[in-house]
């Protein structure tokens, strides 16, 4: 098989991580003309460069890699985790830092905080806990031993223990800013998650010397400093 | 059009209308014929068994679809035909008619979340070769699978082939924890390399070592490639997994072969339950292995009788879903239509033509039948 004559899909996600991406695929020497994350189009064809990019929400990506309608995809880690889909990791792009954490309002983390300043978290045996990310939340207490009811929200976490429907949250924060302004504090770090490559597993084959050359072209760009973002 | 309401069927189980069936039945014979002319023989094996027994199987114990009997015992549907197999061997053939050659179509039960080409009952085509020990018996079963797939009619496929010692040898000589040993065994397996990249760098392990590893699945390609990874490594298991690769290539390229099958290490498939040559089958359009298969020569011990084994499974779901996006799979097409106004006479033709191997419906004159013909005789 002649296989640099074959289309590579590669899955793009909307927002601020589909920009850095557009920004490394350009880095790569790969086609980038008029290619947009936030525009209406959701399909960009570069048929000289054998190459498609499709634009979707981050956590489908994970699904597009995984049926082979797209061969590559670039989303972050806490979309990969969440969907527990069966696709290969290749690379760190070392953007769209963020941080998986658990927090409680202030009043809460207060009351249970033991002297040397931690909180404990066996405080919250059976409480409830809001999420977008249940498989997330369920991975972290499961292995603190802990017992809790998981209740599955599509945005605004934060609301949840301001109407009394969960005591505590699980969310991705990058700064902060609004677990802050909404009275909340973060009493555990469960993991850091940041841009990531992944791959179909057929594709990662039928396909391997373009995939391996584009991620090669990436890693250097990484390793040399590319750009940092927040 | 029947009620529907009432008359769903499980999750993850489907039914296989004429069309389909004949598709998976055309391809199950043509491997039938393939099977006997390398000398393998059919096994059927039963479809429950005492779940104790299908454990070898090293399927995630909540993938079982299990039921307790009368008597209070737990049973278990298979959840592949090589752990059969092996029990069957180990209890009623022994070890007075190894080398075996058996073969089996058959339908497997796993429990997982269903998708396109995995449900929950699906079917396999393979082989088994129990008592060979040797680099020819790994040889033939990959030319086998290479065959099958050839003969089903798919054009675009690759078989990577990989040895799990390579890369246990060179493991198992790091200077770390056994629960570190096997993180970077799965992360390897599940080709996150980020995850090990970290574990790499978290456990301070020598950059020389550390840059080989993470070289480790960029190697991949033909034979050159065992003469680059040899290189790499002075440990003697792996090695040896080189040599042993070297030499089913070797043959591979003997048996013509050759051209469809690369080297990859990163190959592992499950690292406890094999233990040498592995493979797998891959097509475009199919995001997941049409067939795959190795030698696993601890798993008959489990069964107290140690030999050594190597085979493969093909994916009949998976290898129709491959043939569908190659081209259109003619599926329910006859030879012959004949309409005539004189019963007698259309059925005279038709048993004619029957007598001569081909298919023949026979129509009345004005009735319409919902099938397609590539002949239509009027009599």
């Amino acid at each position: 098989m002649e296989e640099n004559n074959t289309l590579l899909t590669i899955a793009l996600p909307k927002g601020k991580l589909g920009k850095d991406a557009v920004q490394i695929l350009n880095a790569a020497d790969y086609p980038t003309e008029g290619l947009k994350t936030d525009s209406r189009k959701l399909l960009f064809d570069y048929p000289d460069s054998k190459v498609r990019y499709i634009v979707c929400r981050p956590t489908d990506i994970p699904i597009y890699v995984d049926y082979g309608a797209a061969d590559l995809g670039i989303v972050g880690k806490d979309s990969i985790f969440e969907s527990n889909k069966d696709v290969f990791e290749l690379l760190d792009l070392k953007f769209g830092w963020c941080r998986f954490v658990l927090a409680v309002p202030r009043t809460t983390a207060e009351k249970h905080t033991d002297p040397d300043g931690r909180v404990n978290l066996n405080n919250f045996n059976h409480a409830r806990v809001a999420t977008k990310f249940p498989r997330v939340a369920e991975a972290f207490f499961r292995e603190q031993g802990i017992q809790v009811e998981v209740i599955k929200l599509h945005g605004n976490i934060e609301l949840a223990p301001m109407v009394n429907l969960a005591e505590m949250i699980v969310d991705i924060v990058s700064t902060g800013a609004t677990l802050k302004e909404n009275d909340l504090v973060a009493v555990a770090d469960i993991f850091p998650a940041s841009a990531r490559v992944i791959a179909n597993r057929v594709s990662y084959r039928m396909k391997y010397q373009r995939v391996q050359k584009l991620i090669e072209k990436m890693r250097d760009y990484v390793d040399g400093g590319g750009k940092t973002c927040d | 059009m029947p009620q529907k309401v009432g008359l769903q069927l499980p999750h993850g189980m489907r039914d296989l209308l004429p069309g389909d069936t004949k598709l998976i039945r055309d391809l199950e014979n043509l491997f039938v014929d393939r099977f006997s002319r390398w000398g393998y023989f059919e096994v059927i094996t039963p479809v429950l068994e005492y779940y104790e027994n299908l454990l070898p199987a090293e399927t995630p114990e909540d993938q079982f679809f299990k039921l307790i009997d009368r008597e209070g015992q737990i049973l278990a549907m298979r959840t592949d035909m090589t752990t059969p197999i092996a029990r069957m061997v180990a209890a009623k053939i022994g070890q007075e008619q190894f080398p075996l050659r058996v073969f089996y179509l058959a339908n497997v039960f796993r429990y997982e979340s269903p998708q396109r080409g995995r449900q929950r009952e699906f079917f396999q085509a393979g082989v088994e070769l129990i008592g060979d020990p040797a680099p020819t018996a790994d040889a033939e079963v990959i030319t086998l699978a290479v065959e099958c797939l050839k003969e089903a009619g798919l054009e675009g496929f690759q078989i990577s082939i990989g040895q799990v010692n390579f890369l246990k040898g060179i493991i198992d000589s790091m200077d770390v924890d056994s629960p570190v040993k096997d993180g970077i065994t799965q992360a390897i397996s599940r080709k996150d390399f980020v995850e090990l990249e970290m574990l790499l760098d978290k456990q301070r392990i020598d950059p020389g070592l550390k840059s080989m590893i993470l070289s480790l699945p960029a190697l991949r390609g033909g034979v050159q490639v065992i003469d680059q990874a040899i290189t790499l490594t002075e440990n003697v298991t792996a090695r040896e997994a080189l040599e042993n690769l070297r030499e089913v290539f070797h043959l591979l390229d003997v048996y013509g072969v050759g051209k469809e099958v690369f080297v990859d290490f990163g190959i592992m498939r499950d690292f406890d339950y094999y233990s040498g040559i592995v493979f797998e089958g891959y097509s475009p359009g199919v995001g997941a292995p049409i067939c795959g298969g190795g030698r696993y020569d601890r798993m008959l011990g489990k069964y107290g009788l140690d030999a050594p084994a190597t085979g493969f499974a093909i994916g009949m779901e998976r290898l129709m879903l491959a043939l569908e996006t190659e081209h259109q799979v003619d599926r329910t097409t006859v030879d012959y239509l004949i309409v005539g106004s004189d019963p007698a006479q259309a059925i005279k033709k038709a048993q004619e033509l029957r007598g001569q191997g081909f298919s023949v419906l026979v129509a009345g004159l004005g009735q319409s039948l919902p099938v397609a013909a590539r002949k239509k005789l009027e009599l």
